[in-house]
């Protein structure tokens, strides 16, 4: 039964320094019925646009669709160069009308895009929606012509306040925060360590991630040089060219697919008070993964304990491993202790105190696409063909990070 | 995409950069609901009139930093040390700032220190003098 936005309020709860955003119950309406990818690679010079494309023909693929058939695609505002609806036709050769969306794409909104997705679908505007998100910053960093720090630097308040004592880009924002977080938890480096070993361990096994042939010891780890202090070149998210693509149905529709449907069980959106500026986040060791997972998880139904595996925006370890804390899985504070005792691990099952995590290296060691692969990762899990598959996989959720926002997506075996 | 507009005149953050010059440091407030509005907004949130300024005493606490080590902005020699502090007259103010490398070996999250002023160099090759911070390590913070 549908719950109502009291009840979710009243279920995820309230704080104090951010709050959850009134995202309506689509739970179970809609799910996941194709995914797809592109090669993940350095500086490429390949276009934006083609790769989006190339992976959208991958998911539709998987999802055995006509390109025909699709009559919604949702893209990313702002973040490089995306994908219109006349691109689409363009290059499938079709004319279809198609509801057309710039709230998708990765990072928060490859979570969100299934509330909106659902929402689309209800009010009968589309029936088959593609989102996607492409990348080109591999590329983009060797001409010097775009990278991820340029949106924090185009922002007037943060260019007059925070760049000129050269806190910018984002490595020193978390340095910051994680150098707060070995304060307040007593979290050391070697636990630090463990959030980009494990993922690393995934990526060694998974066909594709960017780092599968190299491997990342503790003393390695420890050997290399800081970036900004607590912060090595191993905590450090890729910077990659690639995209990945993922096709929503209504759930009713998905059960026709080949492929058993992956159902959207819950979607939660949170963000902190004082927004876009986290100078001024007044919960530094904290992450808005705070407010959107309880609200994902009451849409859903569910509890952190009912997570067999999941997938988290690891732009930098630390911010990883606070939203693991924040979604509920260990103590608040814990999460050094937790992973450094090999919790993240995808052979690490719940029942065996653990809760695998970006079991395809994550944006640390398998590519830097946002976050739409950790999504593309999880539907594999749930479906059981994962690479590095975790046993017996029923309920799986993606934390998306931007910053200042946070987005959860909770993903579950059709019933 | 990089550049640094003339900071004495920004629209909202000028006043904080033409104190500075005069070795002040100033946030915005809001006088009427005696609160205090960072970062600065041309008007209050909660009685809606012009917000304005006023100087605090400089004494602070360390929220945390990071030393700097790689090159990630092309215009700050490495190494160097941005840094949070929280104002002790203002709490809840988070001031980004920054705090000379010669006290790296010292610093430690919540430690008390105060505000002195130096020259910076910003992007666009300008000259300010803002804000740093200084522990207060030899009254053995």
């Amino acid at each position: 039964m549908q719950q109502s936005l009291a009840q979710l309020r009243k279920k995820a709860g309230a704080h104090d320094w951010g709050a959850a955003a009134d995202l309506e119950d689509i739970s179970g309406e809609v799910a996941i019925v194709g995914v797809g990818e592109t090669a993940f690679t350095g500086a490429s010079h390949r276009n934006n646009k083609a790769m989006a494309l190339e992976a959208i023909e991958a998911a539709l693929q998987d999802a055995e669709i006509p390109p025909d058939s699709v009559d919604g695609l949702m893209v990313s505002f702002g973040i490089a160069e995306q994908l219109n609806p006349q691109d689409y036709r363009d290059h499938f050769g079709t004319a279809q009308d198609i509801w057309f969306s710039d709230q998708g794409g990765a990072m928060i909104w490859a979570a969100t895009c299934a509330h909106d997705a659902a929402m689309a679908i209800r009010a009968k505007q589309a029936s088959v929606i593609v989102n996607v998100f492409a990348v080109d910053w591999a590329s983009g960093r060797q001409q010097g012509s775009a990278s991820p720090g340029d949106w924090h630097a185009s922002e007037s308040l943060k260019a007059a306040l925070e760049m000129p004592f050269g806190w910018h880009p984002q490595p020193l924002y978390f340095a910051t925060f994680m150098r707060r977080h070995m304060h307040e938890f007593g979290t050391t480096e070697e636990q630090l360590a463990a959030v980009p070993m494990t993922f690393r361990q995934h990526a060694n096994s998974h066909p594709g991630a960017k780092l599968r042939e190299k491997a990342l010891s503790l003393e390695a780890y420890l050997d290399q040089p800081m970036i900004a202090d607590p912060f090595r070149v191993a905590d450090c998210c890729l910077i990659s060219d690639g995209a990945g693509a993922f096709v929503m149905t209504s759930t009713e529709q998905a059960r026709d697919r080949p492929k058993p449907p992956v159902v959207v069980a819950g979607v939660g959106r949170g963000m902190i008070e004082g927004a876009p500026y986290i100078s001024q986040q007044k919960r530094l060791t904290a992450t808005p993964q705070t407010f959107s997972a309880p609200w994902a998880y009451a849409m859903a139904d569910i509890t952190a304990k009912d997570l067999d595996v999941i997938g988290v925006y690891d732009c930098f370890s630390g911010t990883a491993l606070m939203q693991i804390e924040d979604m509920g899985l260990c103590q608040k504070g814990a999460g050094g202790e937790f992973a450094a005792r090999g919790n993240l691990h995808f052979q690490r099952t719940r029942s065996q105190g653990g809760i695998p995590c970006n079991t395809h290296g994550g944006l640390l060691a398998h590519a830097y696409v946002l976050g739409i692969s950790h999504v593309i990762e999880l539907v594999r899990q749930v479906r059981g063909e994962a690479t590095n598959q975790v046993e017996g996989v029923e309920v799986a959720a993606y934390a998306g990070f931007t910053a200042e926002e946070s987005s959860t997506l909770v993903l579950r075996r059709d019933a | 995409m990089l550049e640094q507009r003339d900071l004495l005149n920004h629209p909202l953050a000028g006043p904080f950069w033409q104190a500075a010059s005069e070795g002040k440091l100033v946030i915005c407030t809001c006088a009427t609901c005696e609160v205090d509005i960072w970062y600065p907004k041309e008007r209050c949130d909660h009685c809606n009139q012009e917000a304005g300024w006023r100087e605090l005493e400089g004494r602070a606490r360390l929220l945390s930093w990071t030393v700097v080590e790689r090159a990630l902005n092309p215009n700050f020699a490495v190494p160097y040390i941005p840094a949070l502090v929280e104002p002790l007259d203002a709490p809840g103010v988070q001031l980004v700032t920054w705090i000379k490398t010669d006290f790296r070996d010292e610093l430690v999250c919540d430690m008390v220190g105060h505000v002195a002023f130096d020259v910076i160099r910003t992007m666009d090759g300008k000259e300010y003098r803002a804000p740093y911070f200084e522990p207060a390590s030899q009254q053995g913070a």
